[in-house]
């Protein structure tokens, strides 16, 4: 009689236990982190601390699971300092820049995330070793980025939104595309991305050179496979860019090329289309807008009834509640 | 050397020489007095810690911080630019090892330092004086060969021909035959005395054997312990009181062909 | 033999240089660079307002000049410094010069903009020379090992002061500053030129007049004293010069090493440690290794390699061939 009373309740156990760990299972999910990591996350995130994807915050309106940001968003991002302006209690404790987070100011957060970029993998592996969840990421194209932005969703519950906000994107991808796809190929422009230096280019890896083959321009730089490489400015003369787009974080601009003789002879110096592109994230939803930019400035004939301002607003207000014009002032234009 | 007269034409004079290292508590030379006459060849003899080798570097404007005065011809040597003192008195400093392999040629052209501008390179003049010194001393034939690839005597014999093509009147010696075997140290002195004579040089070394002291040597300086405790010819410095005194050996004094060798008594 | 071999290296850098002319990533036949050339100097052949004219006269010339300038001048200060302290492994690096020129230029691009690069590295390059050899001095005397002591302290000390401007400054004067450190010679320009010839006739000028005196200087103090030389006085003299020359190097192109420990050191095994043949041999060398490694640089791949790479997988495993065939007789040991 105890007996059967006791595997009864055995029974019970083990079947409680099979659901309990169903339970913990649903609520603790699997990362691969660019670096190969294996990171175990609950989810939705409470606590995270955020270190180069900042315009996702705004975008995902991830205000009250993010307890810290680095520098750079208060420093270099017009969009956050303007969205701040507007709720100065959004605003967070910063943690460092990007390139050289301050640990300690991290560790005294107690994040329960630390989502950063694979440039400095010493980083990683120290918070790591003092217990801190870090995923680490660099999307080096624009299917990247997506996947980027919805883990994003993933982690803090916001799957939904993050498909909103694609959707806006794409909506301008689309009218890129729809544009750029009437140009017969012996139209097709070329177009250099400028880094750093001036003879910086963006190579075959990377966001940049994606975006130079949605607008439908062909990067000569892509057969070097890298993200970025130092050429010799023979190797830029021979090959012609009708266009060529410089860094928004640069230190120099186009002035700089124009007056200087040993560029004369490139197409685009020549012809005076060498164009600074906004100070922008480019591991944000407005990469659209900057490929619109781009797309505008590479082929302008074809979007002439196109008002890139107000679409940029348009944008702006569905994706990250604020208006264009706004955040053009908070970044000096 | 028998027959010369000492006391005469002083060209070194050191007078009241007290010398001790920054920090310390006790001189190591404690008021040396003594001359060099010119044209003779003066030895300053002394067993290992007797302080030669410090009187040598203050003589030699190595070391500056003495009391005392030390002068030649007349003149302090004590706020004398480098240059001008490089052109009284030539230094030959006990063999070493140099830190790149220099041609023989090389090292002897380098004792013309004091005659090259800055801005300048040695001229012809300075390469015949180089090449003059050279046979003087006879080691014309080792002029191509590395520094370092020559017998200690040779090297000495090298440092010798430097010297002589500085064209100093006196010429500082830290015990020349320090390294060297027996049949060197005899070649090496038998040299010096010869150049010194043909050139009229006033010479100056230090050396730690009696004997060669007094075989070599016009006047001895005999210090020990900081002091000098002696000063005149070998005959009259160099006795068997002295020695004991000096070195703590009984010897005895023997005179051959009008030499005196010191045999220490065993 | 020794006369042949010194004929070769007097005349290898015109040889690498006349060469390099005719390689670069946009092809210019042979027979057009000759007639570019004599167009420019001796004004026949008339070749029109074409590309390959600026290739030619405003790319590839400027560019193997300042290459040949910097690589004497490097090897320049290098020959001097290992003879004044009587080490044929002491670099031009030691007491500094890098660090400080580093860090003047880190905060140049960083904070000051307005100033010119060179001067500013110029400047701290003086500075931290200044500052070894005043923490060094003791008693009025400065004894070689203390002086290397200090150049290492004031190296890791300017060292530490450009972490901090990098961490200071903002993401993209970042990015500046980071490429600048690599040495690169991509931006070659005849500005660039004239500032180097700064450094020939202020720096490799006098030590070349000076060079007999490194023969004595070599010897120690107390023996270049009784010989006549104004130990004190000339080392500073030579340590002065040589800085200068450095830092108009390190100011126009980064921080390239390897050349100015390497090259004399291969020299003198070459032909003998006389000064009066070793400076002017050292020159030339160091000179034409810069071409011959810029020229590898930007031919080999599409993209430019930094040169520093260059510079050390040549020089190195000829070194190691020199040093087992018969290095120790070089050093006189």
């Amino acid at each position: 009689m105890v007996r059967r009373t006791i595997f009864k309740v055995l029974v019970l156990i083990l079947i409680l236990s099979f659901i309990w760990v169903e339970v913990l299972q649903a609520e603790t999910f699997r990362v691969t982190d660019k670096l190969g990591r294996k990171v175990m996350v609950d989810v939705p995130v409470k606590r995270a601390v955020i270190v180069i994807t900042y315009e996702l915050i705004p975008a995902l309106n991830l205000w009250n699971q993010v307890v810290g940001v680095s520098r750079w968003a208060e420093e270099v991002c017009g969009l956050y300092r303007a969205i701040l302006n507007e709720n100065p209690n959004f605003r967070k404790p910063t943690v460092g820049a990007g390139s050289d987070l301050n640990v300690e100011a991290v560790l005294r957060l107690n994040p329960d995330l630390v989502i950063t970029w694979t440039y400095n993998p010493n980083t990683i592996w120290f918070l790591e070793k003092k217990g801190v969840k870090v995923i680490g990421i660099h999307p080096d194209s624009l299917q990247e980025l997506y996947e980027v932005m919805r883990l994003h969703g993933k982690l803090f519950g916001k799957e939904k939104r993050v498909e909103e906000v694609i959707k806006e994107m794409g909506k301008i991808f689309n009218l890129i595309r729809a544009r750029v796809s009437k140009i017969p190929p012996e139209k097709r422009k070329r177009v250099i991305h400028l880094g750093g230096k001036p003879t910086t280019v963006s190579c075959g890896i990377g966001i940049t050179n994606d975006v130079i083959k949605l607008i439908g321009g062909i990067n000569p730089a892509s057969s070097i496979k890298e993200r970025n490489a130092d050429v010799s400015i023979e190797r830029i003369i021979q090959w012609d860019p009708d266009v060529i787009f410089i860094w928004g974080s640069a230190g120099y601009d186009e002035n700089w090329l124009y007056g200087n003789s040993q560029w004369k002879y490139v197409k685009a110096v020549r012809e005076k289309r060498v164009y600074k592109l906004p100070r922008w994230s480019t591991w944000s939803p407005r990469i659209a807008p900057i490929a619109l930019y781009m797309a505008m400035k590479v082929y302008p004939e074809y979007f002439r009834d196109v008002n890139f301002e107000k679409v940029a607003d348009n944008f702006y207000k569905k994706v990250f509640g604020i208006s264009y014009y706004k955040v053009k002032h908070y970044e000096g234009y | 050397m028998v027959g010369k007269r000492l006391g005469v034409n002083s060209m070194l004079e050191v007078k009241e020489l007290y010398f001790r290292h920054k920090g310390e508590k006790r001189d190591i030379l404690k008021g040396i007095s003594f001359s060099a006459e010119k044209g003779f060849i003066t030895t300053i003899l002394g067993p290992n810690g007797s302080g030669k080798t410090t009187l040598f570097k203050c003589i030699s404007g190595i070391w500056e911080n003495y009391k005392g005065e030390v002068k030649v011809n007349g003149i302090s040597i004590d706020k004398l630019p480098y240059k001008k003192r490089a052109r009284l008195f030539s230094v030959v400093p006990q063999d070493h090892e140099p830190a790149f392999p220099y041609s023989v040629f090389d090292v002897v052209l380098m004792g013309r330092a004091s005659y090259v501008g800055i801005f300048s390179s040695p001229g012809k003049k300075d390469y015949e004086k180089a090449e003059t010194a050279l046979e003087l001393v006879g080691i014309r034939h080792l002029k191509d060969l590395p520094y370092t690839k020559i017998s200690g005597g040779e090297r000495q014999l090298v440092l010798i021909a430097r010297a002589i093509a500085q064209e100093a009147p006196v010429m500082l010696l830290d015990e020349p035959t320090s390294h060297l075997d027996f049949k060197n140290q005899i070649n090496v002195l038998k040299k010096i005395k010869e150049i010194a004579s043909l050139k009229g040089l006033t010479v100056i070394m230090t050396l730690h054997d009696p004997n060669l002291a007094s075989l070599f040597s016009d006047k001895i300086v005999v210090i020990n312990s900081g002091n000098k405790i002696a000063e005149g010819s070998p005959k009259e410095v160099l006795t068997e009181k002295l020695i004991k005194r000096v070195y703590g050996i009984d010897v005895v004094k023997v005179d051959i062909n009008g030499q005196n060798i010191i045999c220490p008594l065993i | 033999m020794k006369g042949i071999k010194a004929l070769i290296i007097l005349a290898s850098p015109f040889i690498f240089g006349w060469i390099a002319l005719f390689l670069g990533a946009y092809g210019v036949s042979p027979i057009m660079v000759l007639k570019i050339l004599l167009n420019e100097t001796l004004h026949v052949f008339n070749v029109g307002d074409i590309p390959e004219k600026a290739i030619i006269v405003d790319i590839r010339l400027p560019r193997v000049l300042l290459a040949g300038i910097v690589g004497a001048c490097l090897s320049g200060a290098g020959v001097t410094l290992q003879g004044i302290f009587r080490n044929p492994l002491v670099d031009p690096f030691i007491l500094g010069i890098s660090a400080g020129a580093a860090f003047g230029c880190a905060i140049t691009i960083g904070f000051l903009s307005f100033l010119p690069i060179q001067f500013m590295a110029f400047i701290f390059g003086i500075t931290a020379v200044a500052l070894a050899y005043t923490v060094a001095r003791t008693q009025g005397e400065v004894s070689r090992l203390t002086l290397i002591l200090s150049g290492v302290i004031v190296s890791a000390f300017f060292t530490a002061l450009v972490s901090i401007v990098k961490f200071l400054v903002d993401p993209n004067k970042l990015q500046s500053i980071v490429y600048w450190l690599m040495g690169s010679f991509s931006l070659a320009d005849w500005k660039g030129v004239k500032v180097s010839l700064l450094g020939v006739i202020f720096g490799l000028i006098p030590i070349f007049l000076m060079r007999w005196r490194l023969n004595v200087m070599s010897l120690g103090e107390e023996e270049a004293k009784a010989l006549g030389v104004n130990v004190s006085r000339d080392r500073l003299l030579f340590i002065g010069f040589s800085t200068f020359a450095v830092a108009i190097a390190t100011s126009l192109c980064g921080i390239i090493g390897w050349v100015g420990l390497m090259v004399p050191h291969l020299v003198r095994m070459l032909i003998g440690p006389d000064h009066k043949t070793l400076v002017p041999l050292s020159l030339a060398g160091g000179a034409s290794f810069m071409i011959a490694a810029d020229t590898i640089s930007r031919t080999i791949t599409s993209f430019d390699i930094p040169v520093g790479i260059i510079t050390a997988l040549t020089g190195a495993p000829f070194f190691i061939y020199l040093m087992k065939r018969g290095g120790k007789e070089a050093w006189g040991k």
